[in-house]
């Protein structure tokens, strides 16, 4: 009797695990950037391109399976890809279509279930555990529904894979490692393989100076870590690193993943960065780069009606870079008073090299409940709105400041592949 | 590589299923039949909503534009080897 009783427990404990036990998908578009525009041309199909972010740009920003193919890797040169391959054809890309797109695909997910988190501009995760029962009792069918899905939303060149687990780390793991427009899903009898299977630079939250680090151990994939005891984790990789990795070993959610879960009520910074089309050593050409990005990002930051409280900037040569910020006691959402703080900041600018990338951030950001009582600041928010609805109405750079690059050099509002500014991106309107 | 064109053009098309399928544009007094939709994106400069559409005519490609505020179509680039 009393084996029994203790018989049923454990089948009672284990059933409870099956019903805790989560069930997430990621869905990954295969060759995102690349992949849109063969949809798009079909003279492209089948074709090894490089999407370049607009014309007279050299960095391949994505490349199509095909150029994968030829060892050609997103960020390379345009100069270097066409050596691996000479018939490599470059195409400008569309980002404007790609946000579209990435939110067709949202539309999409949410009719299969109501737990979505788009985790950048090709991804997402999708949790079904609530609905896995009733709706979905076979996972793999559920996958190839998605794959069919997409097709028919975006057309047939679309792919994507998908990776189903408990937990959004294998999920995206499992996407990875599948071989193109398939679907993998990780259990318990195929987890350990997995894990003792994908290199480093497969798994989520993995940079390129830890796997690097980690390589200097042999460690190259998940499943050695656990062959190491916490104190000497902790000697090498510290305190935090030490308890992911062990989470990573074991297939366990790591703590950015897990971090999806929490809600955020707005952004913390808005920054925007630009690479130029060559160097840059005149100030005022130089100023009137940085004024543009500072139109973009005060255009965000109003939408949001949010302020920030400390500005940062940056500047980067071919081999130097310099990069400053200052705190402020009271939050600024108004142009003038950023491009003020910004040019205060490139004052402290003396060791001058010529420029090609710039970068301006607003951060601490909070939500903008109360105006100020100041006439200066009321005047100035006067001023503001005007722009604002001006620029609202007929698009950003309409009305602008006088000094700002010419327009066919401005520098306009672009989506990134992370989607850093998702809650802006995808924000309701 | 894409070829800007930036010119009006007239469109004709069904509705259907609650949305517009242009089925031909016509173009400098030539009509190009429209094949097929390749793909199709709404896009939005300040409040001006666009619809944008690629589409193959006579084997080439063109991208068409609909300003929704207008109701001007125009046709932006055509696709050259």
């Amino acid at each position: 009797m009393e084996n029994n009783g203790s018989l049923g427990r454990v089948t009672v404990q284990r059933n409870i695990k099956i019903l805790m036990k989560k069930t997430i998908l990621h869905v990954d578009i295969n060759s995102y950037f690349a992949t849109i525009l063969q949809q798009e041309n079909p003279h492209l199909r089948n074709k090894p391109i490089g999407v370049i972010k607009d014309g007279g740009r050299t960095c391949l920003i994505a490349v199509s399976k095909e150029a994968k193919k030829f060892g050609i890797e997103t960020g390379s040169r345009k100069r270097e890809a066409l050596i691996l391959c000479p018939e490599l054809i470059c195409v400008p890309a569309a980002f404007d279509r790609y946000l579209d797109t990435t939110k067709r695909l949202q539309k999409v997910f949410a009719t299969i279930s109501p737990s979505v988190h788009i985790y950048s501009l090709d991804e997402a995760f999708i949790d079904v555990s609530d609905c896995r029962k009733n709706l979905y009792p076979n996972i793999k069918d559920l996958g190839n529904c998605i794959h069919d899905l997409i097709k028919k939303e975006l057309g047939e060149w679309v792919t994507c894979n998908i990776g189903i687990a408990e937990n959004r780390l294998l999920a995206k793991m499992a996407s990875e490692v599948a071989p193109k427009g398939t679907t993998l899903e990780i259990t318990d009898e195929n987890k350990d393989a997995l894990l003792a299977s994908t290199p480093f630079k497969d798994v989520c939250g993995i940079g390129y100076a830890l796997s690097k680090k980690l390589k200097l151990f042999n460690i190259t994939v998940p499943y050695q870590i656990r062959f190491m005891s916490e104190e000497e984790l902790n000697i090498i990789f510290g305190p935090f690193w030490s308890k992911e990795l062990m989470k990573i070993a074991y297939g366990e959610e790591t703590h950015l993943l897990s971090q999806l879960d929490k809600k955020i009520k707005h952004m913390k910074s808005v920054g925007r960065s630009i690479t130029g089309y060559h160097l840059y050593e005149n100030d005022i050409e130089i100023g009137n780069v940085l004024k543009n990005l500072c139109i973009e990002i005060i255009s965000k930051v109003r939408v949001m009606n949010l302020a920030g409280r400390q500005v940062q900037l940056g500047l980067y040569g071919q081999e130097k870079g310099w990069s400053t910020h200052v705190t402020l006691r009271t939050s600024i959402n108004h142009l003038n008073d950023l491009i003020d703080w910004v040019s205060k900041l490139y004052l402290q600018w003396h060791d001058k090299f010529p420029v090609i990338k710039f970068a301006v951030r607003l951060s601490l950001l909070k939500e903008q409940d109360q105006e100020e009582l100041l006439p200066e600041w009321q005047k100035q928010e006067a001023v503001q709105r005007a722009f604002d609805s001006i620029n609202n109405k007929y698009g950003i750079f309409t009305l602008h400041p006088a000094a700002i690059p010419p327009r066919n050099e401005l520098i306009f509002p672009e989506v990134t592949g992370f989607l850093g500014d998702k809650l802006y991106q995808l924000r309701e309107k | 590589m894409y070829l800007t064109i930036e010119e009006d053009i007239s469109v004709v098309g069904v509705y259907a299923n609650f949305q517009f399928i242009p089925k031909k544009f016509k173009w400098k007094d030539n009509v190009f039949p429209i094949k097929e939709i390749t793909l199709s994106n709404n896009t939005r400069d300040g409040v001006i909503k666009k619809r944008l559409y690629s589409v193959i005519s006579r084997g080439n490609l063109y991208r068409l534009e609909f300003n929704r505020e207008s109701e001007q179509w125009k046709i932006m680039e055509v696709w050259v080897e």
